[in-house]
Order: C-alpha cells, then sequence, then structure tokens
C-alpha cells in the first residue's frame, strides 16, 4: 500500500514536472543573449524568407566540425565574403612605383622570385601562425626584410641582419616610438631610419618642405557672403 | 572619352566668366586696392534680400544655440548651427564674421588641423576688412603650425609680422609663432634672429624668447658621433655599438659573430665544406650588417641628440604655441580667441 502510494506521488511529480511552464525570462548574461540572437533570427526569417536559407555558420579557425570564436589576431571577419568592411585601399609610398600596384606580376616577378622573399612570405603566414608574434617592431621584421631587400637588393640583407638585433630602442639616448599594430603594442622602426644616405631624414626637425606662397585677393565688400560655400584646398606639399 | 571631353568643352564655354583677381603681397597692399575695387564689386554683385522677421529670429537662435554648444565643448555641433547661421543670413550682417571665425576656431579646438587652416584661409581670402583678414590669417597661421606645417604657418605669419598696419599685440603673437615656424623647420639661425628680437622688445615674450635664445645656444654643444669611427670600430665585431653606448648589441653582435666564426673556421678545418660554405656566408651577413648598423645608428644617434633637445625646449618654452584655453578669457565669446581680438 504504501509502495502503491509512493509509486502515485513519484507520477504526480512526474507529471507536475512535464506540464511545467518553460523556464523564466534569461537572467543570466549568456541566456540573455542566446535569447537575442534567437529573437534576431526569427525577426531575419520573419522580415527576409527568400534569404533565411543563405546564412551559413563560418568556422574561421579551429577543429573541424567545432565551431569557436573567432582569434582577435587570425579570424578576420574582412575575409569572408558579404561580411565585414571592404579592405582598405592600397597604401601607396612614393619608394614603390604605381607600375608595381597596377601589374604586380609583371614588375614584382624578381621579387616573388627572391628566395628570401620567399621565406619571409613562409615565415610570416606559417611560423607566426604556428608559434605566435616575436617581433616587437613595426613594420614586422620578416615584413621590413621584404621591403629592405625589394627597395635595397643584396644592401636589404644588411639592414635585416641589423635590425635582427636591434633593442626596442632608437638609440641610447632615446625610445622608439610605441604604435598597436598586428594585436599588440609595438615599437615603430621603419625602414627610413636605416637609411642613412638620405640626410634630411637624419637631421631631428621636420622633413624640409618649401614655403608655399600665400596668394591673396583684394578686399571686397560682401565678399564674406561665399562662405557659405566650402573653402578652397590648401595644398599640401 | 571624346564625348566626355566634349561635354566638359561646352560646359567651360557656357560658365560665365569669373574676374582674375590680381594677386597682393600683403594685406596692406589689398587694402590699398579695395578702394578701386569697391565700385565694381557693388555693381556686380546684388544686395541680399532683406530677412524677414521669422528668418532673422530663426538666424538668431542658431547663432545662440551655436555658442551655447561651443562654450560646452561639443565642437561639430556648434559648426552645424553656425552654418546654419551662415546660411540665413546670407554670410552678411554684423555677426557673419564672427560666426565663420568660430567655425575655424571649433574646428581647431577640435584638433582638425587642416580644415581650421582651409576655413581660416578662406576667410582671409574672401574677408572684407583689413582687420578680420590679419586674424583669419593669424588663426590659419596657428592651425598649420598645430598640424606641424610650417612651411604653411611661416608665410601667413610673416605677412603679418612684415605688414606695417598690423597691430602691435597682434605683431608680437605673430613674431612668436613665425619664430617657433622656424625653429620647428630647423632653420634655426632665422629662428634665433626673431626671438632676439622678441627679447630686445621686452614685451610678453621677452623672458620665453630669452629662454629659447639660451636653448639655441646649446644646440651647438649637444653631443654627437662619428659614423665613420663607428664604422671604423665595428670592424671588430661589437666596438661600434660600445661606442654608440648600446652595450647590449655589442655583446649579442660580438657573441654570434665569434660563435660563426668560430664554428665555420671548425667547419673549414673539418672539412666540411657544405657546412662551411653556408656558416661563411651567414658570418659574412653578420659581420657586415654589424658594421652597417654602427654607422646607421650613429646617425640615428646624433638625431635622436636633436630630437630630444628639441623636445625639451618645446615642453621648457613652447606652451604658450597652444590655443589659449576654452575659458582662459573671461566673457570671450567663440571666435574671438582665436584672432587675439578680446
Amino acid at each position: 500500500m504504501m509502495r502503491a502510494l509512493a509509486l502515485a506521488a513519484l507520477l504526480c511529480l512526474a507529471g507536475a514536472t512535464l506540464a511545467a511552464p518553460p523556464a523564466a525570462s534569461p537572467t543570466t548574461p549568456k541566456e540573455l543573449r542566446e535569447a537575442r540572437e534567437a529573437e534576431h533570427r526569427r525577426a531575419v526569417k520573419a522580415f527576409a524568407p527568400f534569404d533565411g536559407g543563405d546564412r551559413r555558420d563560418v568556422v574561421r579557425q579551429g577543429a573541424k566540425g567545432k565551431k569557436r570564436a573567432a582569434h582577435p589576431m587570425v579570424g578576420d571577419a574582412a575575409k569572408v565574403p558579404g561580411e565585414g568592411p571592404p579592405p582598405p585601399p592600397l597604401r601607396v609610398s612614393p619608394d614603390v612605383p604605381e607600375a608595381a600596384l597596377l601589374a604586380p606580376n609583371v614588375v614584382g616577378a624578381g621579387l616573388s622570385a627572391s628566395p628570401l622573399f620567399l621565406f619571409s612570405l613562409g615565415y610570416q603566414h606559417i611560423f607566426t601562425k604556428l608559434d605566435g608574434p616575436r617581433c616587437a617592431h613595426l613594420p614586422t621584421c620578416s615584413r621590413f626584410g621584404s621591403q629592405a631587400v625589394a627597395r635595397h637588393g643584396a644592401l636589404g640583407i644588411l639592414m635585416t641582419m641589423d635590425r635582427l638585433i636591434q633593442p626596442n630602442d632608437s638609440s641610447a639616448i632615446r625610445h622608439l616610438p610605441e604604435v598597436e599594430g598586428y594585436g599588440m603594442v609595438r615599437v615603430f622602426d621603419p625602414l627610413e631610419d636605416y637609411e642613412f644616405w638620405k640626410p634630411e631624414r637624419f637631421t631631428g626637425f621636420l622633413l624640409p618642405a618649401a614655403e608655399v606662397s600665400l596668394v591673396l585677393p583684394p578686399l571686397s565688400p560682401a565678399s564674406l557672403a561665399s562662405l557659405t560655400a566650402p573653402p578652397p584646398e590648401t595644398p599640401r606639399p | 572619352m571624346i564625348a566626355t571631353l566634349a561635354l566638359a568643352t561646352v560646359v567651360a564655354a557656357q560658365a560665365p566668366a569669373t574676374p582674375e583677381a590680381a594677386p597682393a603681397d600683403s594685406p596692406k597692399e589689398a587694402a590699398e586696392d579695395t578702394d578701386e575695387d569697391a565700385d565694381e564689386a557693388a555693381v556686380e554683385a546684388p544686395p541680399p534680400a532683406p530677412l524677414t522677421p521669422e528668418q532673422a529670429t530663426m538666424a538668431t537662435h542658431s547663432l545662440t544655440f551655436g555658442d551655447h554648444l561651443f562654450l560646452d565643448g561639443d565642437w561639430y555641433r556648434s559648426i552645424s548651427e553656425y552654418r546654419r547661421f551662415l546660411y540665413l543670413v546670407r554670410g552678411s550682417g554684423p555677426d557673419a564674421e564672427r560666426a565663420a571665425m568660430a567655425i575655424g576656431e571649433a574646428l581647431l579646438r577640435g584638433e582638425q588641423w587642416d580644415a581650421a587652416g582651409r576655413q581660416l584661409d578662406g576667410i582671409a581670402q574672401r574677408a572684407g576688412r583689413l582687420e578680420l583678414r590679419q586674424q583669419a590669417l593669424f588663426g590659419a597661421g596657428r592651425a598649420y603650425l598645430l598640424d606641424q606645417r610650417p612651411e604653411l604657418a611661416k608665410p601667413r605669419f610673416r605677412l603679418l609680422v612684415e605688414d606695417g598696419g598690423t597691430e602691435a599685440k597682434l605683431k608680437s603673437e605673430a613674431t612668436w609663432l613665425l619664430a617657433w615656424g622656424h625653429f620647428d623647420a630647423g632653420e634655426l639661425s632665422e629662428a634665433r634672429a626673431y626671438f632676439q628680437q622678441l627679447a630686445d622688445a621686452k614685451g610678453v615674450h621677452a623672458e620665453a624668447a630669452k629662454g629659447v635664445v639660451a636653448a639655441l645656444d646649446g644646440y651647438d654643444k649637444l653631443e654627437t658621433k662619428d659614423p665613420l669611427l663607428a664604422g671604423a670600430l665595428s670592424l671588430i665585431p661589437g666596438l661600434g655599438h660600445v661606442y654608440l653606448g648600446q652595450w647590449g648589441i655589442a655583446l649579442t653582435s660580438a657573441s654570434w659573430n665569434g660563435l660563426f666564426i668560430f664554428a665555420a673556421v671548425s667547419a673549414w678545418l673539418a672539412g666540411d665544406w657544405g657546412v662551411a660554405t653556408v656558416l661563411t656566408l651567414m658570418e659574412v651577413g653578420w659581420y657586415a650588417g654589424g658594421v652597417f648598423g654602427a654607422v646607421a645608428g650613429a646617425y640615428r644617434y646624433n638625431r635622436d641628440a636633436v630630437r630630444n633637445w628639441r623636445d625639451e625646449a618645446l615642453a621648457t618654452w613652447g606652451a604658450t604655441r597652444e590655443l589659449p584655453g576654452l575659458h582662459a578669457v573671461e566673457g570671450a565669446l567663440p571666435g574671438t580667441i582665436v584672432r587675439f581680438a578680446f
């Protein structure tokens, strides 16, 4: 009898548990985030029914079949088609000929065939991914080496050797400026600081620039009215 | 392409001819031309239509609200209000000049140096009064100086300094900033001449100018390193860097060169030609790189000595190059601090 009563009580409890309403409103941050994402998915499906099938999960790194959060250094939303902002435009440097940007496979043929350049590419894309960042400078040592060889040929090898034993100081009396690059704080030590045969870069003052002469029109009484239009461009040296 | 060129030609032919203004070398010369051109301008430009009472009220509110935002430090929204005011009053009236200058000052305080310089340059080019032109030139010069473009700042300050009609206080400030412009550009003899002129004048900046002149005396006494000597010493690996005071690099260079020389010699003696060749090539790279680094390091040392000296002079005497604080002058309205007219 007692056993039957206990069984009945257990069944009632199980029924009550099964019939219980769903969990209360989310309280923890994780529950809140999941609820927000679920609501977002519902909204997307409701308002864009024909695009719902195009959505897919992107595994940016990690083991197959296991989704992980994007690594701040490795994950790059811009590389996923249709996601993220467009890549930044090419930086145009006066030391890089324009033809090299327009037809890199033609002009840069010698560069891409260089063993040192290929080594630096492999170092950047294989060893750094495995071993993590080891260079405290910006440009990184491998990038510096490829730039130096591209600009100065064999002399670039000597510049790279010099760079590899440089500390984080510009000299014995001054620190290098710190900048943020590739996910960490680095010291800025560009190739130009090694080109000592360009004396204008080693004066300690701003780069020399010729004065831009100033041309002023005559004073006119009602000319301020044109201030509603944008002012003219100032020439940059 | 041909069609585009043809269209451009037609548009250019139909565009009204704009009279080319003769360039004036100084505001004073420009002022002399004013009388001749005033009548023509009055004939060509129709007078703006008078504002309705509603427009006048809205313009007043825009200017007042712009001032409120400005004094609250909300530079960019205040610019919108000043632009609205200028649009409503069509750039005319007693407050239009101040609103235009306030836009320049807001950009200056928002550290948009280039935009501030362009705005104030625009006022200087379109000004109807000599005083406004001088004040706009002063503000533009200050913007370019803060933007580290002394090649643009110097001509504006020089115009004020060399013009006889500039007010004494503005001329003194322009001389002070012109001297700093030469200082930034590395033209130290010109900078010294202007600083000495200020020190002799016994004005507001006399004490600071004396200090800068004393600092300029110290420039010639800076300790420098000889690149040739550094390169020659580094023929013994590490010694050139010891001369430069880079003890860490010296130790690294000596160790690496010693190790590679020892390994290469051992390989040659052991008859292991392949390893010996690779090690020798690498040692040549390390050795030549060390010599290169010593020479480049001497150049960097000399540059850094100048930079340290320059930073110290700026930190000690250059505080007044900056724009005065927002509330530095009691009751000064926006657009007046930048032109030194409070």
